[in-house]
């Protein structure tokens, strides 16, 4: 049957409104800071300097900084969430525990925190003279820590805060996983004698495999762009020992109003994680 | 799926009727906006300014009305960095930028070089001779002036005169800031803080480059000659490194992180000094009430065998966007409100807006002692401490300048660079970036 050409048509005026949006606040950005990548802001204008803003990106030691840094986070922190939320969605999971809403409730709780209160309340906590954290420390007969003022201890304490935010919200998803294996499989492994560990090992990590990818690749966008925590809790010091990229990229740009070079940043980012991304399915699919 | 397909459409023809309601909306607001400006001849003025500078502006507003009653005032409260983000993307479309700004001193040359064409000349309304040498810099950019400078930072030392005495210290042997160590350790050793610990000399933040910063002012060093060359390793920055690096391993230095924390000091009675410029009075005040009588002021100690001199920190300055539909107005208004003598001192006893407007200076007020501190005339110490600093060149590229800076000081702190290889190395990583 052939369709007239009013009928047509009408899908595509249908679609119109999100392509006009889209085209608007997603693509003309995207080519737009593409073509700023090229250029210097000065004088007033934007002056082509072809590839000079990568070639000083390429050659500027707070960049691998930054690169270093966000890399620590992502290999430290993605992992250790991943499989603390897993461990916490198992948990709540089982039969004993009473009070399941409860539990699901607080551990999700963190994940709808403001990003910006919760890096001042993680402040406050990690203030090497008189926080909370260092309080106990001390209690339990330990020196100070020096929260803000050495490298080692103030990548932890970021390491720390973005755990607590982001377990809950990696929990959930993988709950709702976990809550679509039929129950009858870990019946039949009971009463085969597998243990706890076995049903994790051999039922719920298979079965929830894709899920753990999604999260795991959400996460690791999300680490990449990491800004908030250290820009609030430490902004990005002591000696650069915490800066992020995005928070390099917001510095260059809004701060020292440098948008080419940010844009070249920018478009660096895009390319690690379009790389990390592609590699995370290459090996899920091996497997 | 019949169900599906309605509501999918039903969901696009909303779109379609939001989209077209915003693109409505925006139109008749625009074309409103740019009706009532014409409408108006250029008399309505805008201003974006923060704090207790927004609140002395609308005083000024108010008393300028007295003799304008045609001009309308518009107040925007907005913090630091507000303005900057939205002076940002507002200077590059030249649409929705208010008419009257206030910006902190260091950052009027960073966008003034950016946007050249972006503020006002207001050579024609501000002689240079009757402002504070320091703040005529801030506001000169490339031979323009575009901006109005307003409050200065002159910067001098706070001190507890009981933390003092108490350890036999005396405000005027100290001369230098070898006595000022000396002094420091003496009072650790016998002074403690209500909360039971030894009393600091000084509050520093090790991760930024403030303390080095007022020490390389007052060394009459800077980041930048006038051509704009960086100049981190000269030999008055490198000097102001070593002395911030020997007053801090000397462990008579308080650390802190940011400003509640710097606030806490006085609030916590942690120091025994607080080197800083003229605004911190009025937190001084504020956080601690109750210490009235306990404060003194005194001149900032000079380098050894050298004469002493000033330092500068923050401070304001107002600058009139070109593109702005009332240029003329504005510039009327922002002379009367920085220029009007009982206006400055209004702003300088409600807010501690210290004023750079030379001539206000003559006023009985600033000669006058204060009862907070122990009834010492003070604001003469400031006024003769900020004639004599230097204006200083800040460039376009302060800001990432003081980042890096502010990282070279952590390193020299916190893990025992050395300053002169710290500075070396600032040099060469400025350099290549900024080409010069």
């Amino acid at each position: 049957m052939k369709l007239s050409k009013k009928t047509r048509f009408f899908p595509y005026a249908m679609l119109l409104p999100t392509i006009v949006i889209f085209a608007v606040f997603m693509i003309y950005p995207i080519l737009y800071s593409f073509y700023l990548s090229f250029t210097e802001f000065t004088g007033g204008t934007y002056e082509f300097v072809g590839l000079r803003n990568y070639i000083e990106l390429f050659n500027d030691p707070v960049f691998y900084k930054a690169l270093f840094n966000t890399f620590f986070y992502l290999i430290i922190q993605v992992p250790v969430m991943i499989s603390l939320a897993l461990l916490l969605a198992v948990l709540v999971e089982q039969k004993f525990i009473r009070g399941k809403g409860f539990f699901r409730m607080a551990t999700f709780l963190p994940t709808i925190t403001s990003l910006v209160a919760y890096s001042l309340v993680f402040k406050v906590l990690f203030n090497t003279n008189y926080g909370l954290i260092n309080y106990i420390v001390e209690f339990f007969g330990g020196e100070k820590i020096q929260w803000i003022y050495s490298a080692w201890p103030a990548r932890a304490s970021i390491i720390i805060s973005i755990t607590w935010r982001w377990v809950g919200y990696n929990m959930i998803i993988l709950l709702a996983g976990i809550q679509a294996i039929p129950t009858e499989m870990y019946e039949s492994a009971s009463l085969d004698g597998a243990s706890f560990w076995q049903q994790l090992f051999y039922i719920t990590i298979p079965a929830i495999k894709p899920i753990i990818l999604f999260t795991t690749i959400t996460s690791t966008i999300g680490t990449l762009q990491l800004f908030d925590e250290p820009y609030i809790l430490t902004q990005g010091g002591p000696n650069y020992a915490t800066i992020t990229l995005g928070e390099y990229l917001y510095d260059n740009g809004f701060t020292y109003l440098k948008f080419g070079f940010a844009s070249a940043l920018g478009y660096v980012m895009v390319i690690i994680i379009g790389l990390l991304s592609w590699l995370q399915f290459r090996v899920n699919k091996e497997e | 799926m019949r169900k599906t397909k309605l509501m999918v459409s039903a969901a696009a023809l909303s779109m379609m009727a939001a989209l077209a309601l915003t693109g409505c909306g925006g139109g008749t607001s625009e074309s409103a906006a740019a009706d009532g400006g014409s409408a108006e001849g250029g008399n309505t003025i805008t201003v974006w300014a923060w704090d207790v500078a927004l609140k002395q502006l609308q005083s000024a507003a108010e008393k300028y009305k007295e003799t304008n009653p045609d001009v309308e005032f518009v107040f925007e409260e907005m913090g630091t960095d507000q303005i900057y983000t939205k002076l940002a993307t507002t200077l590059s479309t030249g649409k929705g930028l208010a008419d009257v700004i206030l910006l902190e001193g260091e950052q009027v040359s960073g966008y003034a070089s950016k946007y050249p064409e972006g503020f006002a000349d207001l050579s024609d309304i501000v002689s240079a001779d009757d402002f504070l040498p320091v703040k005529m810099g801030e506001v000169t950019v490339n031979d323009k002036v575009v901006g109005f400078p307003w409050d200065a930072g002159p910067v001098a030392v706070f001190y507890r005169r009981d933390y003092f005495e108490q350890a036999g210290v005396n405000a005027e042997d100290i001369q230098t800031w070898d006595d000022f160590i000396e002094a420091g350790q003496k009072i650790m050793e016998t002074c403690t803080t209500p909360n039971g610990e030894p009393v600091k000399m000084l509050p520093v933040s090790p991760n930024s480059s403030g303390f080095y910063r007022l020490l390389l002012t007052e060394n009459k060093g800077s980041f930048f000659d006038a051509e704009g060359n960086t100049i981190v390793n000269s030999a008055e920055s490198l000097e102001a490194m070593e002395m911030a690096k020997k007053i801090y391993d000397s462990g008579i230095a308080y650390n802190y992180a940011d400003w509640s924390e710097y606030e806490g000091v006085v609030v916590n009675e942690t120091v025994a000094t607080i080197p800083e410029a003229v605004w911190m009075m009025g937190t001084i005040k504020d956080k601690g009430p109750e210490q009235s009588g306990k404060w003194g002021v005194m001149a900032l100690p000079a380098f050894p065998g050298k004469e002493a001199s000033g330092s500068t920190n923050g401070g304001s300055n107002i600058v009139i966007p070109a593109a702005s539909a009332s240029v003329d107005a504005a510039k009327d208004f922002v002379k009367f409100a920085l220029t009007d003598i009982d206006l400055q001192v209004e702003g300088f006893v409600n807010y501690g807006l210290f004023p750079s407007y030379i001539p206000s200076y003559e006023d009985p007020t600033f000669s006058e002692p204060d009862e907070y501190f122990g009834g010492q005339e003070i604001y003469g110490i400031f006024i003769d401490l900020g004639k004599t600093v230097p204006a200083v060149n800040y460039t376009e590229n302060f800001n990432e300048a003081l980042s890096a800076a502010g990282a070279a000081c952590a390193r020299v702190y916190l893990e025992g660079a050395a300053p002169s290889e710290a500075l070396e190395s600032l040099q060469t990583d400025l350099v290549s970036k900024f080409g010069k």
